[in-house]
């Protein structure tokens, strides 16, 4: 693992990194491309909220050590999943727990949900770079942990809270237990000398970026 | 359909002054002004508007090409601006106005602002135009095949054919501008399987010249065509080439890291 790609602050991003945060009560991911010069921040921010928006360029993020090809197409994606969220009129990604790896974003774009109910903001940055035959994860280890079916709880309960649909929170509800890729581990997937990563490695780099990440580095806003 | 109320709230312009001149229409919706640049002063709200019946697209093409002396392909993206303001929801012209940063390649920080100008400025051009001003009060921006696709004019798109299409690729190649090229590509490929055009697609990928290629474009061709490669049968030539070029380029390892996956 290679600390140094963890950056506190996103302003020299060059052309991509993957987002990390904290937030009022747990950690969020995302996608950090540079569109036009202009560094943007891509992501799942809740049930059926993708966020695009300038970054401030004080996130923190881990910059991955990619090809140029890869970069390419990875922000290229992107740009194509932007535009047609724009041209949809911003149609929601739902949010759920379980990565189904029969959900998968389309040759056009469009997120195919397959035997899914939807993503998380971790699941959603890897099914990104999956779109681009970038593997972030290598999901064959990750065991169920207590900790993760505790976080599960919370979040349905903020589904509840923020009116997500009652009938698709009891699908999401339906999936659990499931496993869970936590939002620090996909982006210390980045910080490996080569992806995927597996489950030891991504738990203990996840955990060095928690460590070092201080509560107040801004919120999901929900 | 152009209005006199979408005239007027076009000319609602305030003039600002920053590292380059910008206008930002004034309506309920629009972006508010940039904050790093002074306000110098406002244009007055002339009658212009009153000058102007309104018009459809296709007359003001015409009306345009004959004052402006531009092309066909290049009137039908003015016509096509035009068209977008009719829209006038904030979040379509907002939307578009981003796209239309990128086909006037404004390289500062104002980019949502200087968009606005971009697709105000054509839409002021033709009013000058239809209004019988034969000196424009302004420098109409150049738009050429590519800004049109950059603009995102689907009308236009689908009118062109593949050759058109890959020499605008070729061409954004040979000055680096991967990006445009890379969005270009996604963004017709991504049309074309979705009507299921994979006869189109496919006679694009034959017709590919990769040699006029950098390495990344080529591999946005096979990333972006992977998910219907069943049906395109051109693609495994396609591929084959591609990977013999990485191999020269790039070397076996780095070739088998960024092919491997899409074959």
């Amino acid at each position: 693992m290679r600390g140094e790609r963890f950056n506190f602050a996103s302003q020299d991003v060059d052309k991509i990194a993957i987002l990390i945060m904290r937030t009022a009560d747990g950690t969020h991911t995302g996608i950090l491309h540079r569109k036009n010069g202009t560094l943007f921040r891509l992501g799942l921010a809740w049930h059926e909220r993708l966020e695009s928006t300038p970054a401030s360029g004080r996130d923190p993020c881990v910059i991955p050590e990619l090809e140029p090809e890869e970069i390419n197409d990875i922000t290229g994606m992107c740009r194509l999943i932007e535009t047609l969220w724009s041209e949809s009129g911003h149609a929601g990604i739902p949010y759920s727990f379980r990565c189904d790896p029969t959900t998968h974003f389309s040759d056009t774009g469009d997120l195919i949900l397959g035997e899914g109910l939807g993503l998380t903001c971790s699941t959603f940055v890897i099914k990104v770079f999956e779109k681009a035959k970038v593997s972030l994860l290598n999901f064959t280890d990750w065991p169920p942990r207590a900790s993760d079916d505790e976080r599960h709880r919370q979040l349905l309960e903020l589904m509840r809270k923020t009116r997500v649909p009652a009938d698709h929170i009891a699908k999401v509800e339906g999936e659990l237990p499931c496993i869970r890729f936590r939002p620090e581990e996909t982006a210390a997937a980045g910080m490996a000398d080569s992806i995927p990563v597996n489950f030891t490695t991504a738990e203990q780099a996840g955990r060095w970026i928690l460590e070092i990440l201080t509560p107040n580095n801004g919120h999901v806003r929900i | 359909m152009l209005t006199d109320t979408h005239v007027d709230s076009i000319e609602r312009t305030t003039m600002w002054v920053g590292p380059m001149q910008v206008g930002v229409p004034r309506t309920d919706t629009w972006l508010p002004p940039p904050q790093n640049v002074q306000r110098v002063s406002e244009t007055p709200t002339k009658d212009v508007s009153r000058r102007v019946p309104a018009a459809q697209p296709d007359a003001l093409s015409l009306l345009t090409m004959k004052l402006l002396r531009v092309s066909e392909v290049q009137t039908t993206c003015l016509a096509d601006t035009i068209g977008r303001f009719h829209a006038s929801k904030s979040t379509v012209v907002i939307y578009e106005a981003k796209m239309g940063a990128s086909a006037a390649t404004f390289k500062n920080p104002l980019q949502e602002s200087d968009a606005v100008l971009w697709l105000s400025l054509h839409v002021r051009a033709i009013l000058a135009a239809k209004a019988g001003e034969m000196t424009l009060p302004f420098k109409l921006p150049r738009i050429s095949f590519l800004n049109a696709y950059r603009l995102g004019s689907e009308s236009l798109k689908d009118a062109r054919n593949e050759s058109d299409f890959l020499e605008a690729i070729y061409s954004l190649a040979k000055t680096n501008e991967t990006q445009h090229a890379t969005d270009m590509i996604f963004y017709r490929i991504d049309k074309l399987l979705c009507k299921a055009e994979f006869e189109q697609c496919d006679g694009l990928l034959r017709q590919l010249d990769i040699r006029r290629l950098p390495t990344s474009l080529m591999r946005s061709f096979l990333t972006i065509t992977y998910p219907a490669k069943d049906k395109l049968k051109s693609r495994t030539s396609l591929f084959a080439s591609i990977r013999e070029e990485f191999i020269r380029q790039r070397g076996e390892a780095k070739t088998k890291r960024l092919l491997d996956g899409l074959a």
